[in-house]
C-alpha cells in the first residue's frame, strides 16, 4: 500500500471530552518562530457525519460544498489559513442552541465568526463547523426614551448605525471599522477614539441573550445571570455565543475634529495622557506617520466642549496646527537635505491621506458627519491588504510610554513605514469582567493600547518576517507584563506567559465546566 | 468610435479581483446583503470564494442573483471594478451554459425627430406620452426623443451574452454626431459615457432636469428623492457632489446611505423588467428605503422606481419632471 508522505500523522492522541491534548507547537516556542495553529485535534472529524445528520433531522442544513467553505479560509489578517468541514449561517438563537447541543454530543468544534476581523486566525476554522453569525443582523427594537437598542449580534456596527441614524440616534462607541460585528466586538472589548470617556464597546452592553457551550439559551445582564454576563463580555467566545444584545445609544451628533502635529512621539503621548486624565475632549487618539510626524486627534460632540477645550487645554498641548507643523518640518528637512526621501513621503501622505479624512460629502458646516465611514474607508484604503499585521500592546498608564517607545523601535527594524495607533480605554466595568482579557491586570481607572501597524505598501514580505515582527512586539508584553488586544489564535502562547498559570488555569477550569467537550472556539485561548 | 475601454470591460489600471482583501466594505451597501445576510450571494462572497478555491460554476446562483445596481462599485478600497467583473463572470458562465439565455428583444425604431440634443427615454417614458412631453418641455426646443432605446443591447449586456458588435457600433454611430445626449436608463448612460467621444455630452435624465431651477425649487424637505442608482453609483465621485449640493439646497431626503451610495429599489434590474426569478424583494427594498424617514412624497428620476413605490406604498409619487414650480 503506497504511503502518502504528505499526510504523515503526528504522534498526538485524539482529544477526549474535557481533555486538552498537547499542542504540537510549544507555548514557549523560540522567538521569531511562527506559531501557527497546527493542532490536529481541531480537524477531528469522527463525529462530523453524525453531527450533520442530527442537525438535518432538526431542519438545520450544514453547507458542505467547497464554494461555501472556501469563503472562510482566512480572516482579515490573511496569515492563518484553515478550512471548516461545513458552514452554517445562524438565523435564530434556537438554531444556535441546537448546534451547540449537537456539537457537545459529537465533539465537533464550532468556530464562531462575525466580521472575521481577527488577525491571528482566531475566527479561522481548522475543521469542524464555521458558524457565521451575520445571518442574525436585525435591529429588533429602538427605544428612544430610554436610549437603548436591542439587536441581533451578527449585525455590523455600520448596519446598526444606518438604522439608528434614521431616528437621529447613534451608538456610543465601536471600532473604527465598519465591518466589525456587534457580537464579535462585545466578545473582545472594542476600542474607539471615544473609549477614554466611554470605555470599551463591551461596557455599553446592558443585557445579552446568549447560547451557552452546551446549548442553553440564557438572558444575562448586570442583575441577571451576572456570572455569565461578565464571562461572555470580553470572554473571547469561550463561554457562550452572543445572539442578541441590548446596548446604550445616544442622540446623533456630528463631530468637530482637530488635528495637532508633533515632531516627537513621547511628547504626543504625554499630551494624550493629559487629555485622557483630565477628560478634556470627547474623542482623542494618536496616529503616527513617522517619528517626526505624529498626529494627535481631538474631537468634540458639542460646541460647548470644544470651547472649553480651547479655553483650558489647547494652550497646554505642545503640538502644532497644520501650518505651524508645515513650517517647523520644512525647516527641519531644509537643514537635513539627506533626509529628502522622508520629506517626500510626508508630503505624499499629506496629499493622499489627509483629504480622505475630510471628504466634502461627509462634512457639514466644518463638522464630520460619518466618522466611522470616513476612517474605515481610509483604514482599508491605506492600511488594508491581503495581509494585515497589527500586533499591539495594552498597558497600564505607568507602562504606556516605555511599551510604545520599545514597540516603535521594533517597527523601525522591520518596516520603512508604519503607523502607531494609541488610545486610552476608561475602565468602567467590574474588575471580574476584565480578568484574562485585553485589559491589563495592573491598570487602574484607565488602560492604554497601542497598535503597531506596518504599511506593507504592496511589497511582499515572507510569513517569517511578519511573524517575527509580531513576536518581537508580543515579547515586549511578556517582558513588561502588559496585555494584548489581539488575544489568542496564533499568539495564544503569550497568554499563559503574560498572565501566569494561576489565572489561566482558573479560567480553563471554568471553561471545562461550561464546555465539557471543549468545542466552542476551540484552541483560540486555551 | 472613442478609443476607450467600454464600461462593461475590465478597465485599464483596475485592480485584479484576486487582490480582494475581503474587507467586506462593498457588502455594506449591497441590497442583496441587506435582505439575505448571506455573504456567498454578494460580490465580496463570489470573489472570496474564487480566491478560496471555489469553481466559477459554483457561483452561478450568486451571479444570476446580482441586480447590477452598482452599490458595491464605488466602495472597493483596492480599486476593483466590481460591475465589470460581475458582467465578465456572467459571460463566462453563460458561455458554458450555467446561465440561461435571455429572452430576445429585437430592437425597434420608432418615429423620432432628428436633433442635436437627443433624449433616450427608455420604454416606460416613451409609453407615457404626457410625461415624455413634459420632459421635452423642460429640456428646450432643441431636444428630441431618440427612436432607439437600445433595450436589446442592455438585456444582452446584463444577461452576460456577447454583444453584437455590428449592432452596437451602429447604435453608437447614430449618436456620435449629437451635441448632448440625455439618457433615462442608468446602465445605458454608463455604456454611452464610455463609448461616445468626449465631444458628446452624455447626461442622466435627473442631471438634465435638475439643471432647471424651477425643478429644483419644486423639491421639499419632506420629499424622498430617489436617485437613479446605476448611473450614480458608477460615477459616484462626480455625482456625490451634485446631489449633496441639492440636498443642502432643498433639504430633501435621498436614497443615499451613510457611505453615500444610492440604494436601489431593484426594479430596474433585468430580473424584474423581464419577470425572471429574483432573490430581491422590491417590497422589502421599499420598506427599507422608507424606514424611519416618513416622507410625504416620493420623487423619482426613474419610472422603474415609480412603479416600485406605486405598488408598495400609498404615498404620492411624482416624476422629477412633474415637481417644477411655475
Amino acid at each position: 500500500m503506497p504511503v502518502n508522505l504528505n499526510h504523515k500523522p503526528l504522534d498526538i492522541k485524539p482529544a477526549q471530552p474535557g481533555v486538552i491534548p498537547p499542542c504540537p507547537v510549544a507555548i514557549d516556542a523560540l522567538k521569531s518562530i511562527p506559531r501557527q495553529q497546527t493542532n490536529p485535534s481541531r480537524r477531528e472529524g469522527d463525529g462530523w457525519q453524525a453531527f450533520v445528520t442530527e442537525l438535518a433531522s432538526k431542519g438545520i442544513t450544514i453547507e458542505e460544498f467547497k464554494s461555501a467553505r472556501s469563503l472562510y479560509v482566512t480572516d482579515a489578517g490573511g496569515m492563518a489559513y484553515g478550512l471548516p468541514c461545513g458552514v452554517l449561517i445562524a438565523r435564530t438563537t434556537e438554531m444556535v442552541a441546537e448546534v451547540m447541543k449537537a456539537a457537545q454530543k459529537h465533539s465537533v468544534p464550532v468556530t464562531v465568526r462575525g466580521g472575521g476581523l481577527t488577525t491571528e486566525g482566531e475566527t479561522v476554522s481548522f475543521g469542524g463547523l464555521q458558524l457565521d453569525m451575520r445571518g442574525m443582523s436585525r435591529v429588533l427594537a429602538i427605544d428612544k426614551d430610554s436610549l437603548t437598542v436591542r439587536c441581533e449580534a451578527g449585525i455590523y456596527w455600520h448596519s446598526l448605525a444606518e438604522s439608528l441614524r434614521r431616528h437621529k440616534l447613534d451608538y456610543l462607541s465601536a471600532p473604527l471599522n465598519m465591518t466589525a460585528s456587534v457580537g464579535g466586538t462585545l466578545g473582545v472589548g472594542g476600542i474607539d477614539i471615544n473609549s477614554p470617556r466611554l470605555g470599551c464597546s463591551a461596557d455599553q452592553a446592558l443585557a445579552l441573550k446568549i447560547v451557552t457551550p452546551t446549548g442553553e439559551i440564557m438572558e444575562c445582564s448586570e442583575s441577571e445571570n451576572t456570572w455569565w454576563f461578565n464571562r461572555v463580555l470580553l470572554g473571547y467566545g469561550q463561554f457562550g455565543i452572543i445572539t442578541e444584545a441590548t446596548m446604550r445609544i445616544r442622540p446623533y451628533t456630528p463631530l468637530t475634529m482637530h488635528y495637532f502635529y508633533y515632531g516627537d512621539l513621547r511628547t504626543a503621548m504625554e499630551d494624550l495622557v493629559m487629555l485622557c486624565d483630565e477628560d478634556a475632549s470627547d474623542y482623542t487618539g494618536i496616529l503616527t506617520m513617522l517619528d517626526r510626524a505624529v498626529n494627535l486627534l481631538v474631537a468634540f460632540d458639542s460646541d460647548e466642549r470644544e470651547k472649553a477645550f480651547f479655553a483650558k487645554w489647547r494652550s497646554r498641548l505642545r503640538g502644532f496646527g497644520e501650518l505651524g507643523f508645515a513650517l517647523h518640518t520644512g525647516l527641519y528637512y531644509a537643514l537635513r537635505p539627506w533626509k529628502f526621501r522622508e520629506a517626500l513621503y510626508l508630503l505624499d501622505r499629506k496629499r493622499t491621506l489627509l483629504p480622505e479624512l475630510q471628504p466634502s460629502h461627509h462634512m457639514q458646516n466644518d463638522k464630520i458627519v460619518d466618522r466611522t465611514v470616513v476612517f474605515s474607508q481610509a483604514v482599508w484604503k491605506f492600511w488594508g491588504g491581503r495581509q494585515m499585521v497589527i500586533p499591539d500592546l495594552a498597558t497600564s498608564r505607568e507602562k504606556f510610554f516605555e511599551a510604545v517607545l520599545r514597540g516603535n523601535e521594533v517597527c523601525k527594524k522591520y518596516f520603512p513605514h508604519y503607523t502607531l495607533y494609541c488610545v486610552g480605554i476608561k475602565l468602567i466595568g467590574p474588575a471580574e469582567r476584565y480578568e484574562l482579557s485585553c485589559i491589563p491586570p495592573d491598570a487602574e481607572g484607565i488602560a492604554y493600547g497601542c497598535e503597531f501597524e506596518p504599511m506593507l505598501e504592496g511589497k511582499t514580505y515572507s510569513r517569517d518576517h511578519l511573524q517575527a515582527f509580531k513576536n518581537e512586539i508580543y515579547d515586549i508584553g511578556v517582558d513588561m507584563g502588559t496585555s494584548y488586544y489581539r488575544f489568542g489564535g496564533m499568539m495564544k502562547g503569550y497568554i499563559r506567559r503574560v498572565f501566569g498559570d494561576e489565572v489561566v488555569d482558573k479560567h480553563l477550569a471554568m471553561k471545562r465546566e461550561v464546555d465539557p467537550a471543549m468545542v466552542l472556539n476551540r484552541d483560540v485561548i486555551f | 468610435m472613442k478609443k476607450k475601454t467600454p464600461y462593461y470591460q475590465p478597465q485599464p489600471g483596475a485592480t485584479d479581483p484576486s487582490q480582494c482583501n475581503g474587507c467586506g466594505v462593498c457588502m455594506l451597501s449591497c441590497p442583496i446583503w441587506h435582505q439575505h445576510h448571506t455573504k456567498a450571494l454578494t460580490y465580496c462572497g463570489r470573489t472570496r470564494a474564487l480566491i478560496g478555491g471555489a469553481d466559477e460554476e459554483d457561483l452561478a446562483p450568486a451571479a444570476r442573483g446580482c441586480i447590477l445596481c452598482g452599490s458595491c462599485e464605488p466602495l472597493c478600497p483596492m480599486g476593483i471594478r466590481t460591475q465589470q467583473t460581475t458582467i465578465r463572470l456572467r459571460k463566462n458562465l453563460s458561455a458554458r451554459g450555467f446561465l440561461p439565455k435571455p429572452m430576445t428583444h429585437p430592437h425597434t425604431h420608432e418615429a423620432g425627430k432628428a436633433s442635436s440634443h437627443i433624449v433616450i427615454p427608455g420604454r416606460q417614458l416613451r409609453a407615457n406620452a404626457p410625461l415624455a412631453a413634459a420632459v421635452l418641455a423642460f429640456l428646450g426646443q432643441k431636444a428630441g426623443l431618440h427612436s432607439d432605446d437600445g433595450y436589446d443591447l442592455l438585456l444582452t449586456l446584463e444577461s452576460g451574452q456577447e454583444l453584437n458588435d455590428v449592432r452596437l457600433e451602429g447604435y453608437i454611430t447614430a449618436l456620435a454626431g449629437a451635441a448632448e445626449i440625455i439618457v433615462a436608463d442608468g446602465l445605458l448612460f454608463n455604456v454611452l459615457r464610455s463609448l461616445l467621444p468626449s465631444s458628446v455630452k452624455v447626461k442622466t435624465l435627473g442631471q438634465a432636469l435638475l439643471s432647471n431651477q424651477s425643478v429644483r425649487a419644486g423639491l421639499k424637505p419632506t420629499d424622498l428623492y430617489m436617485i437613479e442608482t446605476r448611473a450614480y453609483n458608477a460615477h459616484r465621485r462626480e455625482f456625490v457632489k451634485v446631489y449633496d449640493a441639492l440636498r443642502q439646497e432643498t433639504g430633501c431626503m435621498m436614497n443615499l446611505d451613510l457611505q453615500r451610495v444610492a440604494t436601489p429599489t431593484g426594479a430596474a434590474s433585468m430580473q424584474h423588467r423581464e419577470g425572471l426569478a429574483t432573490i430581491i424583494s422590491i417590497e422589502e427594498q421599499v420598506k427599507w428605503l422608507l424606514e424611519g424617514r416618513n416622507p410625504e412624497r416620493i420623487v423619482v428620476e426613474s419610472l422603474d422606481d415609480y412603479e416600485a413605490f406605486r405598488t408598495h406604498t400609498k404615498l404620492p409619487i411624482v416624476h422629477l419632471a412633474e415637481v417644477a414650480k411655475p
